[in-house]
């Protein structure tokens, strides 16, 4: 299976959120710390444990969900990768990832109709992913209490 | 109230019980719709959020089988869809959603829907308590307590039913008080009505565990005997005569020192007799032989007379 370049695909996509004006690049943010805060805020209480929870869970279920999706792109299982991308996009979108989760939407909405250039979308969706996952990290490693006497470098 | 979140994302989860638990609710939690009807299948839980997309059982299959076959109370079901699906909420809805939700959840959205939520499951709470009372009002006779004409023909088809299916036997028995009429006449019908409760409480202690007894019509009773034969109908019956003798009944009408007596008819369910009318039937003419035959006295359906009764038969009017 050939692997359309990026931006041909795009192109061909003007309804997408990656209209080539706004296309993400690496300094913008992926992920808006304000949205996990907020949620935060509105639970109401003060739980910083939920907070790191969150994010720990977010990283190890997600990499097993992006992982799942471009198999099932490659083998051209699209309910597949329907599944898996609303299953990311939720939670996505729940911690502040809203960029990565306009891009599930577009998967899971071009996996379900049976159209559009998958593997191209996944291969924007990885890098996404890679982007919102270590801005995530970073956000794990700053709420957790440094153990110890030592402080992060 | 007791809320199921009901999501495959861990993430999602992990946050719904945390918003839910806030407002003040206990949560449960499924990763799935099988892992969901489980639970819901334990009763107990007042709301259902569910996402609609999810592996094994979605969330539309969830709410039809909540529907179609969850007997455990109402259950109020809120989807979380995407918003920009308005297709996949209206399946939702139709396939027994109350309401909806657009994820990502918000806390203050949630808890408006839990507010309706809360209403709704409050009033079918009170229908369900208030159909059940009506259910066994309408089959209970007033005057006596006992079940009435409904509640006995229910049994009986369940027990025809059974008969049909498993070749189990029953009898019934039909009595009515001797010169009723005569009774409500000389002492009024507040006595005629003082004597029905007495016959209904009397025979109701007088039955065994298992065999039930139903105010039939006016002053008619059916009682029926499950598992059991008409010779051991008939012992039940004669037994309930004695004592009702000995309670002694005033009946100016009665034959009997003036006390009040009753006469009844008992017929087996056999073979020949494949339907719950045609018991009844033979039921009938056999009380009406004992009426025929003096009263105070049990004739079974299909026996030839023998002189076991309490009294000789008496030419007389029946009544």
């Amino acid at each position: 299976m050939s692997i359309t370049p990026l931006q041909h695909s795009i192109g061909e996509q003007p309804e997408s959120p990656w209209s080539s004006a706004e296309a993400p690049s690496a300094t913008t943010p992926a992920v808006d710390a304000a949205v996990l805060d907020a949620l935060m805020t509105e639970i109401g209480a003060d739980m910083p444990e939920l907070r790191e929870h969150l994010l720990s869970s977010y990283l190890t279920d997600a990499p097993v969900l992006v992982a799942s999706m471009s198999a099932a792109a490659a083998l051209g299982d699209r309910p597949g990768v329907a599944g898996a991308a609303h299953q990311l996009r939720s939670s996505s979108a729940l911690l502040g990832a809203s960029r990565l989760a306009q891009l599930l939407a577009v998967v899971e909405q071009e996996a379900k109709a049976g159209d559009g250039d998958l593997p191209a979308l996944i291969e924007q969706l990885v890098i996404d992913f890679g982007q919102a996952s270590a801005e995530f990290t970073s956000m794990l490693v700053a709420a957790t209490p440094p153990e110890g006497a030592g402080s992060l470098p | 109230m007791r809320i199921l979140g009901v999501d495959d994302d861990n993430v999602s989860r992990l946050v719904l019980k945390a918003m839910v638990t806030s407002l003040g609710h206990e949560c449960l939690l499924a990763a799935d719709g099988v892992q969901a009807w489980e639970l819901l299948r334990r009763g107990g839980v007042n709301v259902v959020i569910t996402d609609r997309m999810m592996p094994d059982m979605d969330g539309l299959e969830l709410c039809r089988r909540i529907r179609a076959e969850l007997s455990t109370g109402y259950v109020y079901v809120i989807l979380a869809s995407v918003l920009d699906d308005r297709e996949e909420v209206r399946e939702g809805m139709l396939a027994g959603a109350d309401d909806y939700l657009s994820k990502p959840l918000q806390p203050h959205d949630l808890g408006l829907r839990l507010i309706a939520a809360e209403r709704v499951s409050a009033l079918h709470r009170q229908l369900e308590h208030l159909s059940a009372e009506l259910r066994g009002l309408a089959r209970r006779d007033p005057l006596t307590g006992l079940g009435n004409r409904l509640a006995m023909q229910e049994e009986l088809a369940t027990l025809a039913q059974r008969a049909d299916r498993y070749g189990h036997q029953y009898s019934v028995a039909l009595l009515d008080l001797d010169h009723f009429k005569g009774l409500n006449d000389s002492r009024g019908h507040q006595a005629g009505d003082h004597a029905l409760h007495a016959v209904a409480r009397l025979l109701a202690a007088s039955c065994r565990g298992g065999d039930t007894c139903y105010r039939y019509g006016g002053e008619e009773f059916l009682c029926v005997f499950p598992e059991q034969s008409a010779a051991r109908a008939r012992v039940a019956v004669s037994r309930f005569q004695r004592e009702l003798n000995a309670l002694g009944i005033l009946n100016p009408a009665s034959k009997h020192d003036g006390a009040l007596t009753v006469s009844a008819g008992i017929a087996q369910l056999t073979p020949r007799m494949p339907d719950v009318e045609s018991l009844l039937r033979e039921t009938d003419l056999a009380l009406y032989r004992a009426k025929a035959n003096g009263r105070n006295r049990v004739e079974v359906a299909g026996e030839p007379r023998v002189g076991s009764n309490p009294e000789p038969a008496r030419v007389g009017s029946v009544g």
